[in-house]
């Protein structure tokens, strides 16, 4: 059986928002990250900031761009070899109607939800199936189970996407690979958020931070901790929070 | 269900012949007198089922699409709708599905099958939408396996695109809603004697029924609108058999 480091995550969307937390809480768990985003400039920083408790590889990658996606977790694999676990948080929301939606953007919102999500799941599977461990998780929303008005590519991509991890957590039970996805659980704070929320949306709205714990504790898991589920973010995080205190 | 101040509408676009079901329906749209524009990618099956169709006095436009082209979905859905006009009815059946291991996946092939179902599902709705909301009136359907709503092995990329088609399905259903456009998904609800049917179980194989059979439930559901159903994922064969038993006619015709 090969071996894979148990501490090394692989993580997308790490420049800003919940990615921007979630790749914080891992570096301060002590986790070695490479970490994809289109936004050069954030990323450098969230990278450099994080360099100073451990290990980055900071990934300048647009992850609509099959050739250059592959090209770059290929670059992460041979830097750290097969990683514990992969979290594709990357996505892209515009709320276009319809009538008004080009196709061009419609390409692009899927790609860096599901195109991405299958060649970075694609490339680490091998590794962890000889590992007999890993761990996918897909950052999903409501978008994936229900239709809203505007969402014309984002909710056929994160509908899409639940439906990769659906056939994955089937393929990956007898590798002890876990695939899961995860919602936040709560409205956020970010920019994402900012374009997107209603005032009515915005009510409870926690900052990202306290997601990030679920997300460290999810890249340790295999299958057979859990697999094919849909976690809620938030409310493991809290309870994760209060069971420590 | 008569639109209100508009020309009644007689034309469909039938995308695809997966199960065989698209060249079922198409032949089923023409018996009862619509005008069909059929697009598929098999270029010799397709002039030829056309041709049958045409001896049999069906209207019938046949149109050669690779599905995976966006550019060849728009460029049919612009002949077909020059053909047609507004269409009333729009069925995007196409799809292809090849079984995989995940370690196995290479990527060209995976986006191939992707683009079939859920690019060429929002290629050729983007071009009849702004027709259809202006319509008032019309009828979007999606034919939706259990892929779409289910996890299979070795489906990484037919199940991912039918799920994602099943999105596409919700938003639009709401788009179109104040208008009273219809946009529903629909599962066979059988096993279909078609191309898979060497795939099947005994026990599939023992149920399973022709194409033509579940083809009235189309047709049927190419004269709704958003006031009988809109949003919702429809069983062709529990169609079928109550049209069947309705009509008095205990079976469909297959022309």
């Amino acid at each position: 059986m090969a071996s894979i480091d148990d501490s090394v995550v692989f993580l997308t969307g790490a420049a800003e928002g919940l990615g921007g937390e979630i790749a914080r809480e891992l570096g301060r768990a002590g986790k070695r990250l490479a970490l994809f985003d289109v936004q050069e400039e954030k990323l450098q920083a969230v990278a450099e900031e994080l360099a100073t408790v451990t290990e980055v590889l900071p990934l300048v990658v647009d992850l609509a761009d099959a050739a250059a996606t592959e090209q770059a977790v290929q670059s992460a694999l041979r830097h750290y070899g097969t990683p514990r676990a992969l979290i594709h948080d990357a996505a892209v929301l515009k709320e276009v109607a319809m009538t008004d939606v080009s196709f061009d953007n419609w390409r692009r919102e899927v790609d860096v939800t599901l195109q991405a999500a299958f060649i970075l799941s694609r490339a680490v599977w091998p590794g962890m199936v000889a590992a007999r461990k890993g761990s996918i998780l897909y950052v999903s929303s409501g978008s994936a189970l229900k239709g809203f008005v505007k969402e014309t590519a984002y909710t056929p991509a994160k509908h899409a996407q639940e439906g990769l991890m659906r056939v994955l957590e089937l393929e990956g039970r007898e590798f002890n690979i876990a695939v899961n996805t995860i919602t936040t659980g709560a409205p956020i704070d970010t920019p994402m958020s900012a374009s997107h929320y209603t005032e009515e949306m915005k009510i409870g709205m926690v900052h990202p931070s306290r997601l990030a714990p679920a997300f460290v504790f999810l890249s340790g898991i295999d299958a057979s901790f859990a697999t094919g589920q849909r976690f809620n973010a938030f409310q493991m995080s809290e309870a994760m929070r209060s069971a420590a205190t | 269900m008569a639109e209100s101040g508009a020309v009644p509408r007689n034309g469909a676009i039938v995308s695809g012949n997966a199960e065989n079901l698209g060249y079922a329906v198409a032949a089923e749209l023409c018996r009862c007198g619509k005008t069909v524009v059929l697009l598929d990618d098999d270029p010799d099956a397709l002039p030829a089922f056309a041709a049958r169709v045409r001896e049999k006095g069906g209207d019938i436009l046949p149109l050669t699409v690779d599905f995976a082209s966006a550019e060849s979905v728009r460029d049919a859905a612009a002949a077909a709708i020059d053909h047609l006009g507004v269409p009333r009815f729009v069925l995007h059946n196409a799809a292809v599905r090849t079984e995989h291991p995940m370690a196995d996946w290479q990527f060209e092939p995976w986006k191939r099958e992707v683009d079939v179902v859920l690019q060429a599902a929002f290629v050729l709705s983007r071009a009849v939408w702004p027709l259809l909301l202006d319509a008032g009136a019309g009828s979007l359907l999606y034919v939706s396996p259990g892929s779409a709503v289910a996890g299979f092995r070795d489906d990484a990329a037919y199940g991912p695109a039918k799920h994602g088609q099943e999105g596409l399905m919700k938003v639009l259903a709401l788009e179109g809603r104040e208008r009273n456009i219809a946009v529903n998904s629909i599962t066979p609800g059988v096993p279909v004697d078609g191309p898979l049917a060497h795939t099947y179980s005994d026990a599939q194989r023992r149920v399973m029924v022709k194409p033509h059979v579940l083809a009235p439930a189309f047709r049927f559901l190419g004269e709704i609108d958003a006031s009988f159903s809109t949003g919702n994922r429809l069983n062709a064969y529990q169609m079928a058999q109550v049209l069947a038993v309705g009509s008095g006619s205990g079976a469909s015709v297959a022309w």
